[in-house]
């Protein structure tokens, strides 16, 4: 297995230059880049324009400034933010607890709710359980994440009310209280509008999936023989049936691990959060190549990292899945 | 032509084909699903909402400054926006952007898919090899990114066809979905490639292209159908979250993205007008799914249909 996973990181490291090139060859490709946000400003002359170009490195050939980006990247340099001249490492080491914060709380919710409900939904087969489960999924599928979030704040910050202070039933922008004192409280608070924003879909998703498989489980054989041990039906399906249909599921959970980094553009955007996806929004807006460079790096470098997870996941799940002989 | 007569092999889509005609076989099994019945009347209305927008009395684009932010009412059955414009009729012509956005993107994803899938499937070795890291390539790009950077790029070139962004944004969607596509048409390529009508159709002296269009695309058609149902509805999501954004659909052409986004700056002030273009981007969504997956069930081979 140790050797799999060597030949796999090594092998993901000329795609990671493929993607690299790519991207910085797409972003550069895009006309109005840096220099035409910059010429908006009134402030600024034409020779103050061109200095601007020169001190960027934009004025020189595409592949000058691609290996130019690539040395320094090599030695752990990602450069400056055009935007706020500050390091983009700094950026994004200042942006990257609040998405981890809101993504990982976000997992936890929906695994917690999704597990319990995908399970039930098939042991239920056609109950009205089942029924109303599959229609509320249906519907988490389909509802756009972004209008979610907005009638979201209308039902909970803009017209239920705290019975007792009159105001708000809960907050509807940023991760704690302007000002007001570090508590608690006041950080869940916040989290519970993006997190039911970001979860329901999914947690649609993810018990669909579940309950799809776990269908799979419960009409094998070993399910057969376990009722007819006289095992009881709540250990067959939490023992047996349960342990084994979750396992595709782990697959699918490690593949989405990447958006823990990579933050919620919506969400993130809609409820005023200062993570990740926000400074993704603002990078593209303002065409802040360093910025876009470096956060299209880090998510390329989690997809594949989570790809590898799920398929050595999948091998240590499932003894019958085996990486050494065959080829990948 | 002697090679499509000769193509008389069980495969299952086209063997049922052969019994009693495969639209009515495929429609038994779809109408036992009554949601998807429903998802059918829904997008009908939609469709033919957006299709009859003009017999609507007001413009989606005239601007009336008198009568800004009005609430719903018999005039003005969705309201009014801040300009005064009629949020109905901006949300029925907006149907048409959302509607002809999600297909046009699909058909680029299925011409793509089906092309690189097919070729890779069909002549397998070396293409199939190359093809498929091309895919694997596609997968690996961050794919929100790849949207927002390729629309910036598209909005910015001046063709006459990518004007008001609804070309633009429907290729940016195929560009950035063919790989389910290619994945799925070269799994059922490599299938049916063994099967005896196509080397009856290569004695025949078909040609490779006539062999992969006429003979083995209608068989992988079953999966592809279900695939591409249910990727309308996933380029009407991304089309509407882009133009939330502000970088699908610009203004002031309607779309029901880029109404939401105008919308939101005044929830709490004028909920109405958030409600109505989510709704719709919602109904239209959960309608084709609720199709898609029936159709999943209906089209599907292997799939027993109970009593018969």
């Amino acid at each position: 297995m140790t050797r799999y996973i060597v030949i796999r990181l090594l092998q993901a490291i000329p795609l990671l230059f493929l993607v690299s090139a790519a991207v910085f060859a797409l972003i550069h490709l895009v006309p109005g880049g840096p220099m035409g946000v910059y010429g908006k400003n009134p402030n600024l002359s034409a020779e103050d324009l061109a200095r601007l170009e020169e001190k960027l490195g934009l004025n020189q050939p595409l592949y000058v400034q691609y290996l130019n980006w690539l040395t320094k990247v090599i030695r752990g340099d990602f450069g400056y933010s055009y935007d706020t001249k500050r390091p983009v490492l700094d950026e994004i080491a200042d942006r990257l607890p609040a998405t981890v914060y809101l993504m990982g709380a976000t997992f936890v919710f929906v695994l917690a709710i999704a597990i319990p409900v995908g399970a039930l939904s098939a042991a239920r087969q056609y109950s009205w359980v089942d029924v109303l489960v599959s229609t509320l999924t249906f519907a988490g599928q389909a509802i756009p994440v972004f209008w979610l979030g907005l009638m979201l704040i209308l039902l909970f910050y803009g017209w239920a009310r705290n019975p007792f202070t009159g105001e708000p039933l809960l907050p509807a922008r940023g991760m704690s209280t302007l000002g007001a004192p570090f508590s608690i409280g006041d950080y869940l608070k916040h989290l519970i509008l993006p997190m039911l924003t970001l979860g329901v879909g999914w947690i649609s998703w993810y018990s669909r999936y579940l309950r799809s498989s776990m269908l799979d489980v419960l009409h094998q054989a070993y399910i057969q023989t376990a009722r007819a041990k006289g095992l009881a039906e709540r250990t067959v399906l939490t023992r047996h049936a349960l342990k084994n249909a979750a396992i595709p599921l782990v697959t699918i959970v490690a593949l989405d691990l990447p958006t823990i980094v990579n933050g919620a553009l919506y969400t993130e955007i809609i409820f005023s959060w200062p993570g990740m996806g926000q400074l993704f929004f603002r990078a593209a807006v303002r065409r802040d190549y360093p910025i876009l460079m470096a956060m299209t790096m880090l998510s390329s470098v989690m997809i594949i990292l989570a790809n590898l997870l799920a398929d050595v996941a999948y091998a240590y799940l499932d003894p019958r899945v085996r990486y050494e002989r065959s080829s990948t | 032509m002697l090679d499509r007569a000769l193509e008389q092999q069980p495969v299952p889509l086209a063997a049922r084909h052969r019994q009693a005609g495969m639209l009515q076989l495929v429609w038994r099994d779809f109408r036992r699903h009554p949601m998807a019945l429903v998802g059918v009347g829904i997008l009908s209305v939609i469709t033919l909402m957006s299709i009859f927008a003009f017999l609507y009395p007001y413009d989606p684009e005239s601007v009336d400054q008198l009568n800004r932010f009005q609430p719903p009412s018999f005039q003005h059955p969705m309201g009014t926006d801040r300009s005064g414009r009629d949020v109905m009729a901006r949300i029925l012509y907006g149907g048409r952007v959302s509607l002809v956005v999600g297909i046009a993107a699909m058909a680029t994803a299925l011409v793509i898919g089906a092309a690189i899938g097919g070729i890779a499937g069909y002549y397998g070795r070396i293409l199939d090899a190359v093809l498929m890291r091309l895919t694997d390539l596609a997968l690996s790009f961050p794919s929100l990114f790849l949207l927002i950077m390729l629309s910036f790029l598209l909005r910015e070139t001046h063709l006459p066809l990518f004007q008001g962004g609804i070309a633009s944004i429907a290729l940016v969607i195929g560009l950035t979905s063919w790989m389910s596509v290619a994945r799925l048409v070269r799994a059922s390529f490599l299938v049916i490639k063994e099967q005896e009508f196509i080397t009856a159709a290569r004695a025949c002296g078909a040609s490779d292209a006539r062999i992969m269009v006429r003979h083995m695309l209608p068989n992988a058609a079953g999966p592809l159908i279900v695939n591409a149902t249910l990727g309308v509805a996933w380029a009407i999501l991304i089309e509407s979250g882009l133009s939330f954004l502000g970088f699908g659909i610009q203004p002031p052409t309607p779309s029901w993205g880029n109404i939401l986004n105008d919308a939101q700056k005044t929830l709490s002030l004028y909920p109405w007008l958030s409600i109505f273009p989510g709704l719709m981007i919602f109904l239209t969504v959960i309608a084709i799914n609720y199709i898609g997956d029936a159709l999943r069930d209906a089209l599907d081979p292997y799939h027993v249909t109970g009593r018969r």
